[in-house]
């Protein structure tokens, strides 16, 4: 993950000079380079596809306004991953707030909505059965992670499925190191034991 | 090591980041616990499956949609940047700018106590009263940031803050209630409000009480994670610290930001308010001060 965060920063870095000095292309690349994994966080936090996808034009709408004062002192990456957990944060609280039901978080496969297309995209198996016990086991480990609490929930999704180092979360949640271990060993255990035999 | 502290580190010991002497002494314990190495392994295949969970992808008209977001809500007047100026009247605005920057260091320079940058508004009680310097110590309560601690200011000028460090909290435990229901698996049942809820970075239940002192670092963090920047730092001769650091912090963040510093010690005079409806960059020179 550091060495493509590395590589990564040279070529945000030029794309972010080139938006500030009046290149509205660059700010299009940007989208279409982080798209998939903003998108893939923000499913990961709301577990909704309507939520994932107004969340992840948030993000870029809050990049794009504040891009022009961007100064490059930390990574891209980070500052764009700091702004999609802040809107996460936010989008949680008002889902909860508003009492909203995911839509049919995959309950009924049969009906093939948005949510259970967003996996079968992630997967292009050729085997049909595998593909579904796939999809199926995704389901139910996303499932138990969404009944977490949140800020257990938050450091799963950075540490274990994005694979961000302790360091680059340090850099995004601001979470000191012996907290950040501390909450991860709980989060992992309360996982473990809602996952049971699943895994 | 007993069966309850190497589950304890089992977490770390997955993530490679356990010290080696305590390494050695798991690997050990490991080999001859059954439970342990069980309990060991089924967190690591958990996760390892995690992390081949791969990625998803975002609808394809995303980039099209953004575009409208775009053009429904334009820049002007939200972000106080140049973005929407044409590019060809961007190298003046910097100047401008540059020179506007110049006059308010100038101003600086010039001024002689913090109070007296600032013009109090018609409205606001007089509070000259909790101006005066308060012993040092850290059992002063902290002011309410939309109470009498705070002072309007018609002009934005640079925000002066004395900031004498103090050192980190205890962690604050969590209700018992809510410990069981973390125990008993049921922790997305705890309440709205729980202040786990809330994403404390500060609370922690099981590291224990922190005595070092808050650090330049610390302020430095803060200011990253209320994506402001550092403009510059003024050091005393033979200080590795700054003394002086100068900084932006966006308006709509500058009172989270407050409470942060705030957290970290002392402020020595109360905190200018920022004008009603600014929505610009709130420029701020703190000066800190660490404890002997």
């Amino acid at each position: 993950m550091d060495k493509e965060a590395t590589k990564s920063i040279r070529d945000d870095g030029d794309l972010v000079k080139a938006f500030q000095s009046g290149d509205m292309i660059a700010f299009d690349e940007i989208v279409l380079r982080y798209k998939d994994r903003i998108f893939s966080l923000c499913y990961r936090f709301t577990g909704n596809f309507h939520e994932a996808e107004d969340c992840t034009q948030d993000v870029f709408l809050k990049v794009y306004r504040s891009l022009m004062k961007f100064r490059l002192e930390s990574s891209f990456y980070t500052w764009l991953y700091r702004i999609t957990l802040n809107t996460c944060r936010s989008r949680l609280k008002s889902m909860k707030v508003m009492n909203k039901k995911k839509i049919g978080y995959m309950d009924n496969i049969d009906n093939r909505d948005e949510d259970y297309q967003v996996l079968e995209n992630a997967y292009e198996g050729k085997n049909p059965i595998t593909e579904l016990e796939k999809i199926e086991r995704i389901r139910l480990v996303q499932n138990a992670i969404d009944s977490l609490p949140a800020w257990q929930k938050e450091v799963i999704i950075l540490r274990d499925i994005e694979g961000l180092s302790y360091e680059e979360i340090n850099r995004i949640t601001g979470y000191r190191l012996g907290t950040l271990k501390s909450r991860l060993s709980r989060a992992r255990h309360s996982l473990k034991e809602r996952l049971g035999r699943i895994i | 090591m007993e069966c309850d502290q190497v589950k304890k580190l089992l977490s770390e010991y997955i993530d490679q980041i356990i010290d080696k002497p305590t390494g050695i002494l798991i690997e050990k314990h490991l080999k001859g616990c059954g439970d342990c190495n069980y309990e060991y392994t089924s967190l690591k295949t958990m996760v390892k499956e995690l992390g081949s969970m791969g990625s998803f992808q975002a609808p394809e008209d995303l980039l099209n949609k953004i575009h409208e977001m775009i053009e429904d809500d334009p820049l002007e007047g939200k972000t106080g940047s140049f973005s929407f100026f044409p590019s060809w009247s961007r190298v003046p605005m910097e100047l401008l700018a540059l020179g506007l920057t110049a006059v308010i260091i100038f101003m600086i320079f010039i001024m002689i106590q913090p109070e007296s940058q600032v013009m109090v508004a018609p409205p606001v009680k007089d509070t000259t009263g909790l101006v005066m310097e308060k012993e040092r110590g850290l059992k002063e309560t902290r002011g309410d940031m939309t109470g009498s601690m705070t002072r309007a200011i018609k002009k934005t000028g640079v925000i002066q803050l004395t900031l004498l460090l103090g050192t980190k909290p205890m962690p604050v435990p969590l209700p018992s209630e809510n410990l069981r229901l973390i125990a008993s698996g049921k922790g997305a049942e705890m309440p709205l409000d729980t202040p786990e809820f809330e994403f404390n970075a500060e609370q922690d239940q099981e590291t224990g009480m922190e005595t070092s002192a808050y650090q330049i670092s610390d302020i430095i963090d803060a200011i990253s994670l209320y994506e402001g920047r550092v403009i510059s730092k003024e050091y005393k001769d033979g200080i590795a610290e700054p003394e002086y650091i100068h900084l932006e912090i966006p308006a709509v963040n500058y009172h989270p930001f407050l409470e942060k510093i705030k957290d970290m010690g002392k402020l020595r005079t109360p905190a200018s308010d920022l004008p009603e409806g600014y929505q610009g960059q709130a420029q701020i020179r703190i000066r800190v001060i660490s404890p002997e």
